[in-house]
């Protein structure tokens, strides 16, 4: 094992050991996800787009963990990997204690029915050709849960109780506006009672007059169900709206993970505090201390060394440029990946 | 459907009613859609349209002089060299040309809609395999191919002829088919699928396939119209309809002998009937593209 491989190694234990797999609901430990870049006409793979670089967390039964981070920052890439719609290239999830690809291949139906997806796009995440009543109905079916008049009976309800009408379910999709396909696919997800769903930035491609109304549908279906959400967003206010705790996102890696109000209230992390202070405040007399980052986010194919943030951070030390921090509890169950907070 | 009979057209009813409702504002594919209507009429009922009998020689009943007559009121497009009437032969041609035009159309769909999709939904050595392959066949002189297919039956049946053409012009549809996978399975609804656990073979044919058929009708009603020229070329070159069945392609094949010496009818008006015939063909293809391609998002 090399030196990198070794650290990494006992990194993972030293996060495994904090969070302590099976006795939280959702685990994740050092999940990894990178795509090849291949070129010219024999497919050389001439190298790695890091999407999700080695994340490790977890989720509580019943909350909502938001995640949040500038697009590009394998957000998507890390809720597919996680529910193994993507095969991770690296790294377990458990779930209930039960390595998630272990029990894919053993009783796929299991997983699927208890951790669903519900995508960003309205539009393109339901298949045109087919009724409602089909969209929703249809794993239903397959799994068995109902058949018949039960199904039909089951699918109404599951409308109704995502603010559509019964009779809607005789329709095609491209009969409905934005914010009722959406609440389609809510319904698609929910059909099948599940236990987890990941919320792939469900309100962005809505108007902000729907996006409230989603918004505080999945809060009700939360209630109602017990589920547990991981909510995926760019949009810090729509995140603090619905999280119980939010985690950020730079580069494909967390950099910090709190309880949302710690989160708020005492932001450790460079890039969070620069995040943070982007938020405009609705009071012209105010007056905001605005962090300004220098430069652009650097390419996931050829992250920088070291801390991926030194390239931009305004406290940059010249360990962050060699040396990776911990991703390391502060107490609190406030993680955060900084050499400022790391105390060796 | 049920619900598709509505008068308030664009709130109800699925994506293929509403397709229809723009194809029939389009008036070249309507007339490309009469045009195939007509053709497909005269062969359904060639033997109550056709004046004579497309195969009889009717030196025996009218004499001499009814060899290689010009259109004349009795004979409106004429007789041929062995005193057949040239119209009664081209309406009863009519039924050999589409006859190939279908039942090759469906060989290539058999081919190319499953190895396309295959190609499509399964990247790496499947695609790479199957892609080899569409290239390969491209790549070949696609007459010479079917000639060598036609050629290695001594006596070749039409049947023989349908899959010879067949297994030429199924690339084209499946590098349709593989396109359309290939965007269609990195779509959100088909990940959803995937999501759900619904198994693979629902995906392709219930999420997939039925989104992927619009440019697949396209191209079929394209590809009808150059697999009856293609017909016509292998009668041309007598590889094709044997004599004395009256194929169009035939039928030029040795009227063509007889244009030099002024007797233009026997080959120009089957030429006529072909090129009516593509044009259908080509109108309604046209057509159906215009009315079929509809964005996803709508």
């Amino acid at each position: 094992m090399s030196d990198a491989g070794y650290l990494n190694y006992l990194q993972k234990r030293l996060v495994l050991k904090m969070i302590k797999p099976g006795n939280e609901y959702l685990t994740i430990t050092g999940l990894k996800k990178y795509f090849p870049i291949k070129k010219g006409i024999f497919k050389k793979t001439i190298g790695h787009v890091h999407a999700v670089d080695d994340i490790s967390f977890f989720v509580r039964e019943r909350e909502t963990l938001g995640l949040v981070g500038e697009s590009g920052c394998g957000k998507t890439t890390a809720g597919r990997t996680l529910l193994h719609l993507l095969e991770p290239t690296e790294g377990q999830v458990y779930f209930h204690g039960e390595d998630v690809a272990l029990l894919l291949a053993k009783n796929p139906a299991k997983v699927r029915r208890n951790m669903q997806i519900i995508f960003q796009d309205p539009y393109g995440s339901l298949n045109p050709r087919i009724t409602v009543r089909d969209i929703v109905g249809e794993a239903v079916k397959y799994h068995g849960l109902y058949k018949g008049k039960d199904l039909d009976n089951y699918v109404a309800e599951v409308l109704q109780k995502c603010g559509l009408r019964p009779e809607h379910r005789f329709r095609y999709p491209h009969e409905f506006s934005g914010g009722q396909r959406q609440r389609i696919g809510i319904a698609r997800a929910l059909a099948l009672k599940p236990r987890f769903v990941v919320c792939d930035e469900p309100v962005s491609a809505l108007d902000v007059s729907i996006q409230s109304q989603i918004l505080n549908l999945l809060n009700d279906l939360q209630e109602e169900m017990d589920l547990t959400y991981l909510f995926i967003s760019h949009d810090l206010s729509v995140v603090k709206y619905i999280s119980d705790r939010i985690a950020i996102m730079y580069l494909g890696k967390i950099v910090e993970l709190a309880a949302k109000k710690e989160f708020f209230a005492n932001p450790l992390h460079p890039y969070t505090q620069a995040l943070l202070s982007a938020i405009p405040i609705p009071d012209p007399t105010m007056k905001s201390t605005r962090v300004i980052l220098e430069g652009d986010v650097p390419s996931p194919s050829n992250p920088p060394s070291g801390c991926t943030f030194h390239t931009r951070c305004p406290y940059a030390m010249k360990r962050c440029r060699t040396e990776e921090p911990r991703f390391e509890n502060k107490g609190n169950d406030h993680f955060v990946t900084c050499f400022l907070h790391q105390n060796d | 459907m049920g619900t598709g009979e509505n008068n308030n057209s664009s709130r109800h009813g699925n994506l293929w009613y509403e397709a229809w409702l723009r194809f029939r504002r389009n008036r070249l594919a309507m007339v490309g859609l009469i045009m195939v209507i007509s053709v497909i009429l005269i062969a359904i009922f060639a033997p109550y349209i056709a004046p004579y009998d497309p195969l009889k020689q009717l030196i025996w009943t009218e004499g001499k002089a009814i060899k290689l007559a010009p259109p004349s009121s009795s004979h409106i497009m004429g007789t041929d060299f062995y005193g057949r009437d040239v119209l009664s032969r081209i309406i009863f041609g009519a039924r050999i040309s589409l006859q190939i035009g279908i039942f090759a159309t469906i060989v290539s769909l058999l081919i190319g809609v499953p190895l396309g999709a295959l190609a499509g939904y399964f990247p790496g050595w499947v695609d790479d395999l199957i892609s080899w392959l569409i290239n390969v066949v491209f790549a070949f002189p696609f007459i010479l191919f079917v000639l060598a297919v036609v050629a290695v039956f001594k006596n070749p049946s039409m049947i023989v002829i349908y899959l010879a053409i067949g297994l030429v012009t199924w690339v084209q549809i499946a590098r349709v088919v593989r396109a359309q996978f290939i965007s269609l399975r990195e779509r959100e609804f088909v990940e959803a699928a995937r999501a759900l656990g619904l198994p693979t073979w629902r995906i392709i044919f219930i999420h997939i396939l039925p989104n992927a058929l619009a440019p697949v009708i396209v191209q079929a009603t394209l590809g009808m119209g150059s697999i009856i020229m293609i017909e016509a070329g292998l009668a041309f070159l007598g590889f094709g309809a044997q004599p004395p069945t009256p194929s169009w392609g035939l039928m030029i094949s040795i009227g063509q002998k007889f244009l030099a010496t002024g007797h233009w009818w026997w080959a120009i008006f089957p030429g006529l009937a072909i090129m009516y015939t593509v044009l259908a063909f080509n109108f309604l293809g046209d057509g159906l593209r215009d009315a079929l391609d509809v964005r996803l998002k709508r």
